[in-house]
């Protein structure tokens, strides 16, 4: 195990290459780190859309209770 | 054995069980990628004819391979979902769409990239790239169908014929790109062939090769725990997860 | 079962027939296209000639791919399908005898004007038969991949493009070995071996698209 390059100007150049390969991490590093992040994002942001769907839902089921419990009140005064 | 997979066929168990296997999975995928890195940037020797340029395959195979993988991963979910109806295995199988997708597009970039200083012209009709190519508009093809409908179970069954028919049909489409390939430009291109490889190249491609299935499983992890929310929400314990109370 | 498949391409003849002048238009869109071709490349023809293969088998995939709509997307909304595959039609039987249909009524007339393409771009006569030849061992195994694609489709309110989009890929086989059948015939080398491939492409579209068509169909229809 030896290093192959002995200095970073070599490292940097690649033997005249330097555009080519760092252009395609580039390119891999970008869309693998950005996927990343971006599925993980996913999760959360599927999580905060679901609190506002439960939110919605609970509103919702309240809202009819209280209707129920209007018109049962309504029919004990009659 | 069975139990297991009858367990793994469960969106919350699956769930349950990823929570605690995935941060373990990010640091494998983390510490092969460096290591790889390191193996193919730093400490491994060149190949005497492409000269530098070889080190794009430590990123440009990997992809490549993980292109095909993500799709067969893909067809064979699918077709257990539409055979046995199990809903974990079409979740996987659309979760894995798009990491395919990502995949075979950075093999197509990383390969024309590499194609400049070995070719002389960023594109070239060569077999590989164009089957790559074909791949990546089945990817596309597939994520496109899956969209189209409403209703996901619908959607689930219609994407996965298509990519069973695709998974016929890659073989096939592979065999006459090459065909054809070598009908119009015989001899001439035979720069894509593998260059002679040492134990350390052959090491660092290995490491990659590794650091990119890793890559592949976290990230399909992560969709498919991400699919599993949207769709179960109707049940007790994603609401319980999501509101931390169980109303 | 043969008088029934029978009986099934005559149905799909028919509904198609009774919209008058829709089975015209691949047909037109087939002789449009070609003859675009010169006027955007060139007039000169020993380059058209060279170029005429490859339009030729393009231009016969595009219009196959027109056609496909026909078939399906009308009986399919007038409950015609659903009604079939209630009285105990299998899927399979449906996909083949549309396809069959498909290709009598679009596919064959394709083969048929093609040695006029042929004239038009300058083509040898050999090219010119060949170019038949290989449309009529091609364009079934395209009505038949299509229309996988076409009961992947059903009912989808675009559907017209993502079905451009699943299908394309899928010809890209027939597409290569018919075409480069007439560039051989054309520059006088063998073509038997592209010709058998796509013999060999139809017999496999034929036990294998029924299959994936049926069940893409009742997917659409449940």
């Amino acid at each position: 195990m030896t290093l192959y390059f002995q200095t970073f100007q070599d490292f940097i150049d690649m033997g005249g290459h330097g555009f080519f390969v760092w252009t395609s991490y580039a390119f891999c590093f970008v869309g693998l780190l950005g996927y990343f992040i971006y599925s993980n994002n996913l999760s959360q942001s599927n999580k905060k859309e679901l609190v506002k769907f439960y939110r919605k839902l609970t509103d919702r089921e309240q809202r009819l209770a209280k209707h129920n419990h209007t018109n049962d009140s309504s029919e004990v005064n009659e | 054995m069975w139990t297991w997979f009858y367990q793994l066929a469960s969106p919350k168990w699956f769930y349950q069980f990823s929570t605690r296997l995935l941060p373990w999975f990010r640091w494998i995928t983390g510490l092969l990628f460096l290591l790889g890195l390191a193996l193919g940037l730093l400490f491994s020797q060149v190949d005497y004819q492409q000269g530098n340029t070889v080190r794009i395959l430590y990123i440009h195979v990997p992809a490549a391979f993980m292109g095909m993988f993500a799709y067969v991963v893909m067809a064979i979910t699918g077709a257990i979902g539409f055979v046995w109806r199990i809903k974990m295995a079409h979740i996987v199988s659309v979760s894995c769409a798009s990491v395919g997708a990502l995949f075979t597009l950075l093999a197509l970039i990383t390969g024309a990239v590499w194609g400049k200083p070995t070719w002389g012209t960023y594109w070239i009709w060569d077999a590989r790239l164009t089957s790559f190519l074909i791949l990546f508009f089945l990817y596309l093809g597939f994520m496109a169908l899956h969209n189209a409908f409403d209703d996901k179970k619908t959607a689930d069954r219609a994407a996965a014929v298509l990519a069973i028919v695709g998974l016929v049909n890659i073989p096939i489409i592979h065999f006459s790109v090459e065909w054809w390939n070598t009908l119009h430009q015989g001899a001439t291109i035979s720069k894509f062939e593998k260059p002679s490889m040492d134990a350390d190249m052959l090491a660092a491609l290995l490491v990659m090769l590794a650091a990119y299935q890793f890559y592949f499983l976290t990230a399909l992890m992560q969709r498919v725990r991400a699919e599993i929310l949207v769709r179960e929400k109707l049940s007790g314990w994603v609401q319980k997860l999501v509101t931390g109370n169980n109303s | 079962m043969r008088s029934s498949l029978n009986a099934l391409i005559k149905r799909e003849i028919s509904v198609v027939l009774r919209s008058q002048s829709e089975f015209i238009y691949p047909l037109a869109f087939f002789l449009i296209v070609t003859s675009l071709f010169p006027l955007a490349v060139t007039p000169d023809p020993v380059q058209l000639a060279f170029l005429a293969p490859g339009v030729i088998w393009v231009a016969a995939l595009l219009s196959i791919l027109m056609s496909l709509n026909s078939f399906y997307q009308l009986d399919y909304e007038e409950g015609g399908l659903e009604q079939l595959l209630l009285a105990g039609v299998s899927g399979r039987d449906i996909v083949m005898a549309k396809s069959i249909a498909n290709w009598l009524v679009t596919g064959l007339p394709l083969v048929i004007v093609a040695p006029l393409i042929g004239v038009l771009f300058d083509i040898n006569w050999d090219a010119n038969k060949i170019a038949m030849l290989s449309l009529f061992l091609g364009t079934p195994s395209l009505c038949l991949i299509g229309s996988i694609g076409m009961c992947l489709t059903l009912g989808l309110r675009n559907g017209g493009v993502l079905l451009t989009l699943l299908v394309l890929p899928l010809f890209i086989p027939v597409l290569i070995f018919g075409a480069s059948a007439v560039q051989a015939a054309a520059i006088g080398t063998n073509f038997s071996g592209q010709l058998a491939i796509l013999g060999a492409l139809l017999v496999l579209s034929i036990m294998l698209a029924p299959f994936a068509g049926a069940a893409a169909m009742k997917i659409a229809i449940d």
